[in-house]
C-alpha cells in the first residue's frame, strides 16, 4: 500500500458548454520517504493537483486513497481532520495568522488536534528549535522577514509530525539567500524520513528532488527519478 | 476544555488589536444596556416615590358603602363591633360623617371643615397629635362634645397653639354648639400647604360622631358607610373581607347593594398605569439595544470577511467548522459583553445622578444588572451566529485564494 494513491483522477470546473478539464485522467501513487516535486507551468493543472493531494478539494470522479483510506468524497469536517493527521502545508505566501506570535502560530495544528497546553508547547517549541528561530518564539510574522516567517510555517507544518509535506511554491516569495535555506531546511527534513511533495513551476526547484512528475494540460507528461540528483544538504 | 480557553483568548486578542473599531461597535449594545439600566432604576425609583407619597397623603383606609337605592338595610353599631371582633389585622372600623360648617374661637372665626367618628378616626391622617390627646372611646360613648384641631387652626382661632382645653363655637345649620378642644395635630404637610396655597383658610376638625349627630341631627344608630383602617399592603384585602361579612350579616348576599373602595385600589391602579409607562421605556431601550446589536452583525461580517484568508489557514490545518463557529461566536459574546459591562457602569452612573436630581431613591436591583449582563451576551451569540456561520462554511481552498 503506498501512501498516496491518485486513481484515475479527474477534475472538471464549470461542466457543461465551458467546462475546464483541470485534471484528466491523472494516477500518481507516492510512497512513504519519498522526496518528489511536480512541476509545469501555470494552467498546468498543477494548483488543482496539489489541492486535491491537501485533501483540499474533491474530484469529479476518480479516487484517492491516502494512507489506504478513501478520502476523495469526506465531508468537510471529515476533510479538516485528514488534513490535521497526515499532512503538512507549507505555502508559498507563507500564510501565517498575523494576530498571532510565531509559537501561537506553530500551536495551531496542535490546538485544533485537541492537544494539551504542556504538550503543545514542548512541541510547538521543539518544532521552532529545528528551524532555527529559537529567538523569534514571540514576534509577530510582521517583525519577521520572508525566510523566517517560512520557516515558522514549516516548524507550523511539521510541529505534529503529520507523514506528508506538501509545499506549494515554498519559495516563490523568497530572495535566492532565503530560497536555499528553505531548500536545505526541506531537504533535511526528508532525510528524517518525511515524505515530501513539492510542487512548482521552476526547474531549478524541481531539479532538487528525487522524482520529478511533469504536469502539462491537466495530464502527467512524464514521471521520472532525477538524474541529476545529489545526495547531500 | 483548554479549546475553550484558547477561543477566549482568542477572541479577547482580536478585540484589543481592532481597539477602535471595537469601541465604536460597543457604543450601541453600551447605550442599550445603560439605557435599559437607567430607565428600569428610574421606574422603580418612581413607583417607590409615588408609592409612598400616596401613603404618606391618603393614610391607610378604605370604605365600605351601602347603595341606598338597592336596599333600606344600614350598618349598625353591632356590625362595627362584629367587624372590630372578627376581621384580624384591621386598625379598627368607624362611620364617618363628613360636613362643613364655622368655628369661632376667642380670636376669629373660620370656616371649618368636619369629620365625625369614632376615636378609630385618629388613623385618618399621618400627621399625629402634638399636643394633648386624641378623643378617647369613652368620650365617644358618653357623647362628650370634645374636638381635635390643628395647631395652624389653634393658633388662627385663638391666636395661641396652646389651646388645650379652650372651647370653641361649632355653628352649621343654624345651630350653634360648645365643643372643648382636647388634642392637636401637628402643623400640616408642606404639600399640603401648597396645594391649600392661595385659598381661603379652613380650619379642620374631628369630633366624636355621637355627640354631633345629636347636635346636628345626624343618625348615630344607622350609616350608610364605614371606614376601615389597615395596613396598606393588606388594605383592599380587608375591606373586601369586611364588605363579605356584612353583606351576609345583612342578608346582602350577592346583591351587590354593598361596595368597597380604598386608595389602595388606586394606587394599585396607579402602580399598573406606571407599569404601562416603565414597559414603554424599556421596549424603547431594548430596541435600540437590537439596533446595537444589528451593528455588532454588521462588524463581524466585516471582520468575516477580511479574515477570510485567516479563516482558510485554519481550516488547512484543520480546524473544523464548529472550531471556527466558535471562535467567531466568542467574538461576538465577548464584545457584547465588554459593551453590556461598559453599560453597567454608565447606567448605574445615569441612574444615580438622575434619581437624584428628581428626588427619588436609587434603587439598582442585582436582578436588573445581572439581566442586563446576560442579555448582552445573548444577543452577541444571536448576532454572531449568522456571521460565524458564514465564516464557519467558507471552503479552505475558495478562502486561501484571495
Amino acid at each position: 500500500m503506498k501512501l498516496v494513491e491518485i486513481r484515475d483522477v479527474s477534475k472538471i470546473y464549470n461542466p457543461g458548454e465551458n467546462e475546464v478539464k483541470a485534471l484528466n485522467h491523472v494516477s500518481i501513487s507516492i510512497g512513504k520517504g519519498e522526496f518528489v516535486a511536480i512541476i509545469g507551468q501555470s494552467g498546468s493543472g498543477k494548483s488543482t493537483l496539489m489541492n486535491m493531494l491537501g485533501c483540499l478539494d474533491t474530484p469529479t470522479s476518480g479516487k484517492y486513497f491516502l494512507h489506504g483510506q478513501d478520502v476523495s468524497h469526506m465531508t468537510d469536517d471529515e476533510q479538516s481532520d485528514v488534513r490535521n493527521r497526515e499532512i503538512g502545508f507549507i505555502f508559498q505566501g507563507f500564510n501565517l495568522i498575523p494576530s498571532l506570535t510565531a509559537l501561537e502560530n506553530v500551536e495551531l495544528p496542535l490546538i485544533y488536534r485537541g492537544v494539551g497546553k504542556k504538550e503543545r508547547e514542548r512541541l510547538a517549541n521543539a518544532a521552532l528549535n529545528s528551524v532555527g528561530l529559537e529567538k523569534r518564539k514571540t514576534h509577530r510574522p510582521n517583525e519577521m522577514s520572508g525566510g523566517q516567517q517560512q520557516r515558522v510555517a514549516i516548524a507550523r507544518a511539521i510541529a505534529q509530525a503529520p507523514p506528508i509535506l506538501l509545499a506549494d511554491e515554498p519559495t516563490g516569495n523568497l530572495d535566492t539567500a532565503s530560497t536555499k535555506e528553505i531548500i536545505r531546511i526541506i531537504k533535511r527534513l526528508y532525510y528524517e524520513g518525511r515524505t515530501v511533495i513539492i510542487i512548482t513551476h521552476d526547474p531549478g526547484i524541481a531539479q532538487q528532488a528525487k522524482r520529478i512528475i511533469t504536469i502539462s494540460d491537466g495530464m502527467i507528461k512524464s514521471d521520472i527519478i532525477n538524474p541529476d540528483y545529489r545526495d547531500e544538504i | 476544555m483548554g479549546q475553550i480557553g484558547e477561543y477566549f483568548k482568542s477572541a479577547v486578542k482580536q478585540i484589543v488589536g481592532n481597539g477602535y473599531r471595537t469601541l465604536m461597535t460597543m457604543l450601541g449594545i453600551v447605550i442599550g444596556i445603560a439605557a435599559v439600566i437607567a430607565v428600569v432604576s428610574l421606574g422603580t425609583g418612581m413607583s417607590d416615590y409615588v408609592t409612598s407619597e400616596l401613603n404618606g397623603l391618603a393614610g391607610n383606609y378604605g370604605i365600605v358603602m351601602v347603595d341606598s337605592s338597592k336596599t333600606s338595610e344600614r350598618f349598625t353599631r353591632d356590625d362595627m363591633a362584629l367587624v372590630s371582633e372578627t376581621v384580624k389585622d384591621i386598625h379598627g372600623i368607624t362611620p364617618n360623617i363628613s360636613s362643613y360648617g364655622k368655628v369661632k374661637g376667642s380670636r376669629k372665626t373660620v370656616e371649618c371643615s368636619l369629620e365625625a367618628g369614632t376615636e378609630v378616626l385618629e388613623a385618618f391622617s399621618t400627621n399625629g397629635i402634638a399636643k394633648g390627646s386624641y378623643f378617647t372611646a369613652q368620650q365617644v360613648e358618653s357623647g362628650a362634645r370634645v374636638c381635635v384641631m390643628l395647631l395652624d387652626d389653634a393658633k388662627e382661632i385663638f391666636g395661641t397653639e396652646d389651646a388645650i382645653g379652650r372651647d370653641v363655637e361649632i355653628s352649621m345649620y343654624g345651630k350653634s354648639v360648645t365643643y372643648t378642644v382636647v388634642g392637636l395635630r401637628g402643623h400640616m404637610s408642606e404639600m399640603y400647604e401648597f396645594m391649600m396655597q392661595g385659598q381661603d383658610y379652613y380650619a379642620q376638625l374631628e369630633v366624636p360622631y355621637t355627640c354631633f349627630g345629636e347636635d346636628f341631627d345626624y343618625d348615630t344608630v344607622n350609616f350608610t358607610n364605614l371606614v376601615v383602617f389597615a395596613d396598606q399592603s393588606i388594605l383592599s384585602h380587608k375591606v373586601d373581607e369586611v364588605k363579605n361579612l356584612l353583606a351576609n350579616v345583612h342578608g346582602l348576599r350577592g346583591s351587590n347593594a354593598l361596595s368597597g373602595y380604598s386608595l389602595a385600589d388606586f394606587s394599585e391602579q396607579l402602580d399598573q398605569i406606571l407599569g404601562y409607562a416603565r414597559s414603554f421605556l424599556l421596549l424603547v431601550s431594548v430596541i435600540s439595544l437590537i439596533v446595537g446589536g444589528i451593528g455588532v452583525m454588521n462588524i463581524m461580517l466585516v471582520s468575516v470577511s477580511e479574515r477570510t484568508r485567516e479563516i482558510g489557514i485554519r481550516k488547512s490545518i484543520g480546524a473544523k467548522t464548529g472550531a471556527i463557529m466558535i471562535q467567531f461566536l466568542f467574538e461576538a459574546a465577548v464584545l457584547t459583553f465588554l459593551g453590556g459591562v461598559v453599560g453597567i457602569i454608565l447606567g448605574v452612573i445615569a441612574s444615580y445622578i438622575i434619581c437624584t436630581a428628581i428626588g427619588f431613591r436609587v434603587i439598582i436591583e442585582p436582578a436588573t444588572v445581572l439581566g442586563a449582563a446576560m442579555f448582552s451576551v445573548l444577543i452577541g451569540l444571536f448576532f454572531g451566529l449568522y456571521p460565524a456561520r458564514k465564516a464557519a462554511k467558507m471552503r479552505p481552498i475558495d478562502a486561501l485564494r484571495l
